[in-house]
């Protein structure tokens, strides 16, 4: 017995946003509607409709752009919800939940309370479910929002009085079926697998094979992403942040000893401190790079542990995180550069445990017009940076400009005349010149329409 | 009788004491310039001590460190704390800088001294760079030193206007800078009186595509 969810506005409605406020998501290369609230509907705006049309309609419209990772997450998030409920939970698409009830059907009742509870555990999201004998049975009713709850004596005989058009077909095969004159799934029915495969669509003979039963379909299990979580209650009050250091010495080996056994490596880690009072005070650990050794998240955790000072006495370590990657070997080889042994990462986790981790990186180049958009810093450098066309000669950026008198310089060479593009918002037109300053040093200077002089760089 | 004097031995002398005949092997880091190299008297900048250059910024002050960067990038990671403006990316790569083996560090005081000594105990980092935003104090610099020596670092501190009384190995100014060239005058160095003036030629700012 299988379990249909059917959550059609599952990214919409897991963003942390009113929703009384019009919001639509758009595809992020396409552009286009791919949903939208009430709010924006009631505006005139739908489904598939281009961006440009649905800003005319609204322009105080909220547009999401659909990331591919926050849509992952928030369908783990639903399925890990969902698993409460059943023991075998699989994700569907994007935005839909397989879940085998039959098991569990004493403990967890059955289909309709199943669905009850659901919408208790997810209450911020529309849903539709459907439950029958056959996973893709439920999923055709689900997914054509028809609430029911099958079975095997009940499903044909409800399934062959369903009408085409009701259902989720898309819009080719809905017209295949039309030109055939079949209405309902019962004329459907009638005809041989091997005829609907030929005279219809091969996929949609295998599909109704699926959901009378006759070929057997299961969905893959979901395997929810690991997740570490350590509790420890300690033996004595921690008043004072030195005796916070054994405990979180013993999280961390745990830490370390979960990564290694995982092959995983994670960068973060949150440490909190609850005090008798449960409130707590956090204590989040973050590496520069990527690691699954004790060492560095030791020595991270003691020089944070040297600014940490609670007022309150501790009484509780929890210590969780869920972002963790797998760990990348590297493979020794013969050949490998003299340099490939050169490893920062202990400096970067001492100095980003101090400074942060946004005060330090590697610089990488960004093909742009404009001189102050072509240099990016990330803290995992490309491994080589390709050779660059020579532009500009300039060394090092004043950014942003600095304004600047021209009676303190000789031009020397010039113009070089920089502009942005006219989608990038306000226009930049700029003539560059090198100059010679009074202070005997040569420096990059540019003026605008305006007739206004700004120090753009030295030639250092 | 009384016995000769045995002068074939020296006498013992603590290793942190320097001694001036030190400073007249020549084991520095080639500048890449090599009427500079003849000029100094460990034939380049000093391998495990302090240079300071002394320049207004755009006198070139870069571009005469460019040459030792790319050698040093070969075995070994460089950074660069606090440099008072951004780093230009491409002309850096142009001029055959590896991007991915330069760090770059922004504090400000004290943390900015911390990272300093922080990088000069590193093994994996060849050299440091270093724009402090505010004068260092003589036991700044003379921390600094002693890590340079203890590790083998070289350090270059950067600043506007020399300071008297440095305990650096090598003070340079940076005095002018035309189209061509740089001029540039040796301060003080270890093992040599002289104070020579010299000029260096520097990137021809006249081949640029806009010219």
């Amino acid at each position: 017995m299988w379990l249909y969810v059917y959550m059609p506005h599952l990214y919409l409605q897991s963003l942390p946003m009113a929703n009384e406020q019009p919001m639509a998501l758009i595809h992020p290369r396409h552009n286009h509607i791919l949903d939208m609230n009430t709010a924006a509907k009631q505006s005139g705006i739908k489904h598939d409709m281009s961006l440009s049309t649905a800003s005319l309609l609204n322009p105080q419209c909220q547009w999401i752009s659909l990331h591919t990772e926050t849509q992952k997450t928030f369908h783990e998030n639903a399925a890990l919800t969902a698993g409460k409920l059943a023991s075998w939970v699989s994700l569907d698409e994007e935005d839909g939940l397989y879940l085998e009830i039959a098991s569990m059907k004493k403990l967890m009742g059955d289909g309709k309370t199943i669905a009850q509870n659901l919408r208790i555990h997810l209450p911020h999201l529309t849903l539709f479910i459907a439950s029958a004998p056959n996973a893709k049975a439920a999923k055709l009713l689900a997914r054509s929002e028809i609430e029911q709850h099958l079975s095997d004596r009940t499903l044909l005989l409800f399934m062959k009085g369903l009408r085409c058009d009701r259902l989720s077909f898309p819009p080719s095969l809905e017209l295949a079926l039309k030109k055939l004159g079949i209405r309902t799934l019962g004329e459907l029915f009638k005809f041989s697998a091997q005829d609907v495969a030929y005279r219809i669509d091969r996929e949609l003979a295998k599909e109704l094979q699926e959901i009378t039963g006759e070929r057997t379909f299961l969905p893959t299990p979901f395997k929810p992403s690991p997740r570490f979580y350590y509790d420890i209650p300690l033996q004595h009050e921690a008043e004072h942040q030195s005796q916070l250091r054994f405990p979180i010495k013993n999280i961390l080996k745990h830490f370390s000893q979960f990564l290694q056994e995982s092959n995983l490596t994670s960068q973060q880690l949150q440490v909190d401190c609850f005090d008798r009072e449960h409130g707590f005070y956090s204590l989040p650990l973050r590496l520069a790079r990527h690691t699954h050794m004790f060492e560095p998240w030791f020595d991270h955790a003691l020089k944070k542990l040297e600014r940490f000072h609670p007022t309150t006495p501790i009484i509780r370590l929890v210590s969780h995180t869920h972002e963790l990657q797998p760990h990348k070997g590297e493979t020794p080889s013969l050949l490998a550069e003299s340099t490939s042994n050169i490893n920062i990462d202990p400096l970067l986790n001492t100095l980003s445990t101090r400074l942060g981790a946004d005060h330090l990186g590697f610089l990488s180049t960004h093909p742009h017009h404009l001189p102050e958009q072509q240099t990016l810093f990330t803290l995992a450098p490309e491994r080589h940076t390709p050779l660059q066309p020579l532009a500009l000669p300039v060394s090092v950026l004043v950014h942003p400009p600095k304004p600047v008198r021209l009676e303190h310089y000789h031009l020397l060479q010039g113009p070089h005349r920089i502009h942005s593009q006219w989608w990038e918002g306000e226009p930049v037109v700029r003539d560059y010149y090198v100059a010679q300053h009074q202070q005997e040093a040569l420096h990059w200077i540019f003026t605008t329409h305006q007739q206004k002089w700004y120090l753009h760089g030295y030639l250092s | 009788m009384k016995e000769p004097i045995n002068t074939s031995s020296t006498p013992q002398i603590h290793p942190s004491v320097w001694l001036g005949r030190q400073a007249q092997t020549p084991t520095g880091l080639s500048t890449g310039y090599p009427e500079l190299d003849a000029i100094l008297p460990q034939h380049g900048w000093p391998k495990d001590g302090i240079t300071e250059i002394i320049s207004a910024p755009g006198r070139g002050e870069v571009s005469l460190l460019l040459p030792t960067m790319q050698r040093l990038q070969a075995i070994s990671t460089l950074v660069w704390l606090s440099p008072p403006w951004v780093p230009h990316g491409p002309y850096l790569a142009h001029n055959g800088i590896e991007l991915s083996r330069l760090l770059y560090v922004q504090a400000q005081q004290p943390e900015q001294q911390w990272a300093a000594e922080e990088t000069l105990k590193e093994s994996a980092i060849g050299a440091l760079f270093y724009w402090p935003n505010k004068p260092l104090s003589f036991t700044a610099y003379r921390r600094l030193q002693i890590l340079c020596a203890e590790h083998h670092k070289a350090c270059f501190i950067f600043m506007q206007k020399a300071a008297s009384n440095t305990p650096c190995s090598l003070k340079v100014e940076i005095q002018n800078r035309g189209m061509n060239a740089l001029r540039l005058k040796i301060l003080k160095s270890r093992g040599q009186w002289q104070q020579p003036e010299l000029d260096l030629p520097c990137h021809n700012v006249s081949s640029f595509r806009y010219a």
